[in-house]
């Protein structure tokens, strides 16, 4: 278990470093995916919502001091995806990747409406355009980045019968 | 796929702890961001993820390096045919400028006037593209591990990119000339009319575009006229290039107010290798 948690928190790291080292010629409408909000996500639905939300705690900072963000909204967002994926994640969501995609999309206009509510924009429509391509852009990467994590964890898991 | 057992009042007790732990660190960045700091949690994960942010860079940029190499290929074996014959003819044109220099030089000391040093640059990589919330910041590190320092001016071959505004020794991050909270004193260098440069949204302009504003006096300023840093800056050295004129409008409120669009001399989407200037005011 201590591997798999080690090996989750390297993996939400790179998520962040990934996230801000995106490429303009891969970026969306000058948007890039939020890898880290879909690192705790996965985490979340991987390993349930304690590790979800402990994942979102360390993820919001990483992510704000990478981004030179303030703490504050990303908290919100990063422990509240974490927790809340972790705490569905056995009964109303399955570990399909069309639910981690939905999911992501979700926890990405949620914490587009938080930054919103926190931050706001001097013009709306600018940040309703941003807002769209990130969630559209978060969405795609999120297959890749759930399916990964998921095979990671299917891999480091101890099998039943060890207990 | 692992045990999802834990107890409703751990749950609670562990989100007790995480909030009011977030509550503290919100407090003290923002504290250490009031007294124009970053704080030490900040730091730190900064430290921890700058690596892996580098490694990643460098990985997306030999990625794209390949790919353009194997969909270009023709087209590169041309590009580099003329790039050579554009060596020799620079290298020749350097030596003759450099006998100029040396010339110039020699009839300044018989003058008795005073021979300006050159002006110190550090090279420094590109090690991540950050967006944040005011548009791009780069994050830089020199080359041969001096320390940057805050206010350093940045540029490239081409033209200006923008200031460090915070530095960790070696690495420091960037402000470019299109980030909202940026603003730089130009001249245009055909008329000399002194002229603030604000950066336009992307989303706005599709592209990294700047515009001039508050001309002074009669403004003349043209479409193909080169802007550079003005020597009224506190900010910048002077005659950096900024950027080319590449439209003028007239505002609709009034006609006396011009607003030129300029493109920024400096390639902000193929960034590698900058060059940090020390001796910036």
């Amino acid at each position: 278990m201590l591997l798999l948690h080690l090996t989750f928190a390297f993996l939400l790291i790179l998520s962040i470093a990934v996230e801000h080292a995106w490429p303009p010629w891969l970026q969306m409408g000058w948007t890039s995916p939020q890898l880290g909000l879909v690192a705790v996500l996965s985490i979340g639905l991987v390993s349930g919502s304690t590790a979800g939300a402990v994942a979102g705690f360390f993820g919001a900072i990483f992510a704000a001091a990478t981004g030179s963000l303030p703490m504050g909204g990303l908290f919100i967002t990063y422990i509240g995806t974490g927790f809340i994926a972790g705490s569905l994640s056995g009964r109303l969501f399955s570990t399909r990747i069309t639910v981690a995609v939905i999911a992501s999309l979700v926890a990405v206009a949620a914490a587009s409406l938080v930054h919103l509510i926190l931050v706001p924009p001097p013009q709306f429509f600018p940040w309703l355009r941003t807002a769209a391509l990130t969630v559209v852009s978060t969405g795609i990467w999120a297959i890749p980045v759930y399916a990964f994590f998921r095979a990671i964890g299917a891999w480091l898991t101890p099998e039943p019968s060890a207990y | 796929m692992l045990t999802r057992t834990q107890s409703p009042a751990t749950n609670t007790r562990l989100m007790v702890i995480l909030c009011i732990a977030a509550i503290a660190l919100t407090y003290w960045q923002h504290r250490a961001h009031n007294a124009g700091q970053q704080s030490f949690p900040e730091r730190l994960a900064k430290r921890i993820v700058w690596p892996l942010q580098a490694a990643a860079t460098s990985t997306f940029a030999w990625t794209h390096d390949v790919c353009v190499s194997l969909t270009h290929a023709r087209s590169l074996v041309e590009e580099n045919r003329k790039l050579k014959e554009e060596i020799s003819r620079l290298e020749a044109d350097k030596v003759t400028l450099n006998e100029y220099f040396l010339e110039n030089k020699d009839l300044k000391q018989k003058l008795g006037l005073v021979v300006s040093g050159e002006v110190k640059g550090v090279a420094a990589r590109v090690i991540s593209h950050a967006t944040s919330p005011g548009g791009p910041i780069l994050t830089i590190q020199s080359l041969d591990g001096r320390d940057l320092e805050v206010g350093n001016t940045v540029r490239t071959q081409r033209g200006l990119l923008g200031r460090i505004i915070s530095a960790q020794k070696s690495i420091g991050e960037v402000m470019l000339v299109t980030h909202a909270d940026h603003a730089v004193a130009g001249v245009v260098q055909r008329s000399r009319d002194q002229a603030m440069v604000h950066p336009i949204s992307p989303i706005r302009s599709g592209q990294p575009l700047l515009e001039v504003a508050r001309l002074r006096g009669q403004a003349d300023i043209q479409v193909g006229d080169l802007i550079l840093t003005s020597s009224l800056s506190d900010v910048y050295p002077p005659n950096i290039p900024i950027g080319t004129v590449i439209r003028v409008q007239t505002a609709p409120a009034s006609s006396r107010t011009f607003r030129a669009l300029i493109k920024p001399a400096a390639d902000l989407r193929n960034i590698t290798y900058v060059l940090v200037l020390r001796s910036a005011k």
